[in-house]
């Protein structure tokens, strides 16, 4: 019976994602109880600076460099993946909670005839049996998923694992991959967000609704979040209005996000928003209305007016630096 | 060109969720089709227009109470209906797979589309699944489709921005937020869907047996309430929160 588990590293262009990170960690723990070694798979293209980087956390890592693999397709990545997965056996592979992983895991679930858990926040085995927590119902509930499988698959959800600590016994061995026909055809990568933070890796989120009164001013939240070295965010209301793009959106039909500190700027907190943002660390709300419902789940609640408050915070964080 | 749409039915994103002794009690929750499925029906409504003819078919996995939802996706104006009627809900993706995989082979469509991932158990396997199932193409995550020369040109969301990918059809695309703003069912859409056709088949019918997986959910509770934060008046007291965070929180 394999013990195993095989994580799959997740980067852009080489740039390794801070979830795969927290994965190796997840891992590491996981690997104690089921008696098994942790490998990582990273696959791309003149990939092996990132190969070695990996194995600085002290685990094999299995490098599949193609160009072929440049750019993420479940096609190209999964015929690479599955027949060296048949040939070593693994027990437990994870992955980020990310679109990449996401797609990825649901591709492999049928090629590997394995469950999945996505969105996963806890993770532990009992008896060889891979058990899982993950918020389900906009994280109204907390459900506990459990794999009595030969293999099962579980993608995390970012910033909710430790990260792995760096150690020694890493080492890099390089896989062929066997590329054939494919259906999907990757025309074009347009990257939108180079150089921002991405709002999922995020250790700080500030976020802006309708108390922002008008599009104009979510470059005060923009301001905000350059200050403190955030991410910029947004409520529903102000991406169906059209102020900010959908990329933007934490909540339910959003993204979700787990940072250190989310400070939620003119956002009342409707159920579908904190679907995406109810498992950070700290949260911070400033709004007009005392009895909005986001000041139940704030840490600390500001009832203040967001444009007279924000430019305030602004300064503050700028004395921090 | 005839389209599938796959369709869940879910408790709406307010609804209350009970858990009674460590299991799901949705009774009181009030019920509609999941949003991401919305756009993929009216995506299929909107592809068939500028087509000038086609056939929208939903199809729909569960409980004979998910009729209701069927029947909202023939109001908005989709053609035809298929329900698989199970005895109760199901919450495993590999079966609802198997069951949609054999009841489209039945019906060959040209494409099919289906919400990226349902709002209740946030899962997002199951389109994939129907596609590993029927050999063919999938793309997840999509906010911009066009349909040309029996090819679907996708814009697939992603962390860093948009990838655009091509695939033929028949592919299983799954809808993101942004591909469309879903049309509501006018009064005449809703009497007309009275007589549109709707066949219910089970499982048995289909030929299909549960996967024998040991693959479950053992347990639900609510999240852990937090305790009561601080609360603060006026915009100067910033000052003091950004202070707790530094010195309390230790966050920043």
């Amino acid at each position: 019976m394999a013990k195993d588990i095989l994580v799959i590293a997740e980067h852009r262009g080489g740039n390794l994602k801070k979830v795969t990170i927290e994965a190796i960690g997840a891992a590491k723990k996981l690997a104690v109880d089921l008696g098994g070694e942790v490998h990582v798979a990273v696959l791309g293209s003149g990939i092996q600076p990132t190969a070695k980087e990996i194995s600085s956390y002290g685990v094999p890592v299995f490098v599949f460099d193609d160009s072929k693999l440049e750019n993420y397709s479940y096609e190209t990545y999964s015929q690479a993946l599955v027949p060296f997965i048949e040939n070593r056996g693994y027990k437990l592979f994870i992955m980020g909670a990310t679109p990449t992983g996401r797609d990825l895991s649901a591709t492999l679930s049928s090629r590997l005839k394995a469950p999945v858990a996505t969105e996963v926040t806890g993770l532990k085995s009992e008896n060889g049996t891979i058990v899982t927590t993950r918020p389900i119902f906009a994280g109204k509930v907390i459900s506990t998923f459990a794999m009595d499988s030969d293999r099962a698959i579980v993608t995390i959800r970012p910033n909710t694992f430790e990260l792995s600590e760096k150690a020694d016994g890493g080492s890099v061995e390089t896989v062929p991959a066997t590329i054939g026909d494919l259906k999907a055809i990757v025309k074009e990568v347009v990257q939108k967000s180079a150089g921002r933070i991405e709002l999922t890796e995020a250790d700080i989120v500030v976020s802006g609704g309708r108390g922002i009164r008008e599009q104009g001013n979510y470059k005060m939240i923009e301001d905000l979040a350059e200050a403190i070295g955030a991410a910029a965010g947004a409520s529903r209301a102000i991406v169906d209005a059209g102020w900010v793009d959908h990329s933007n959106q934490v909540g339910q039909t959003g993204k979700t996000v787990s940072p250190k500190l989310y400070i939620a700027v003119g956002i009342s907190g409707a159920i579908q928003h904190l679907a995406g943002m109810s498992t950070s660390k700290v949260i911070v709300a400033i709004n007009t209305n005392p009895d909005a419902p986001i000041f139940k789940i704030a840490d600390y609640g500001i009832v203040a007016d967001a444009l007279q408050t924000v430019p305030l915070m602004i300064e503050e964080f700028k004395k921090l630096s | 060109m005839k389209i599938a749409v796959l369709i869940k039915y879910c408790p709406d994103s307010e609804a209350a969720i009970n858990v009674v002794s460590g299991k799901l009690d949705t009774s009181s929750a009030k019920f509609s089709v999941s949003p991401y499925d919305e756009y993929a029906c009216e995506e299929a409504l909107k592809i068939i227009e500028s087509q000038g003819s086609g056939e929208a078919v939903v199809f729909n996995v569960g409980p004979e109470k998910n009729g209701k939802g069927l029947r909202d996706e023939l109001a908005r104006g989709a053609d035809r209906a298929v329900h698989i009627v199970t005895e109760k809900e199901i919450t495993c993706p590999e079966f609802t797979s198997r069951l949609l995989a054999a009841a489209l082979k039945q019906e060959n469509p040209d494409l099919i589309l289906c919400g990226w991932k349902g709002i209740d158990y946030d899962l997002g396997i199951t389109g994939t699944k129907v596609a590993e199932k029927l050999g063919i193409p999938h793309v997840m995550v999509v906010s911009k489709l066009t349909i040309a020369d029996g090819k679907a040109i996708c814009t697939r969301q992603v962390d860093s921005g948009d990838e655009i990918i091509e695939v033929p059809l028949p592919a299983v695309i799954g809808a993101q937020k942004g591909l469309n703003e879903p049309r509501y069912p006018s009064l005449k859409g809703i009497m007309k869907a009275k007589k549109k056709p709707a066949s219910q088949i089970t499982p048995a019918q289909l030929g299909v047996e549960e996967p024998t997986g040991k693959a479950m959910y053992t347990g639900f509770t609510f999240p852990p309430s937090k305790s009561a934060g601080k609360k603060f008046e006026g915009p100067e007291s910033v000052v003091e929160v950004v202070r707790l965070l530094r010195e309390e929180a230790k966050v920043i």
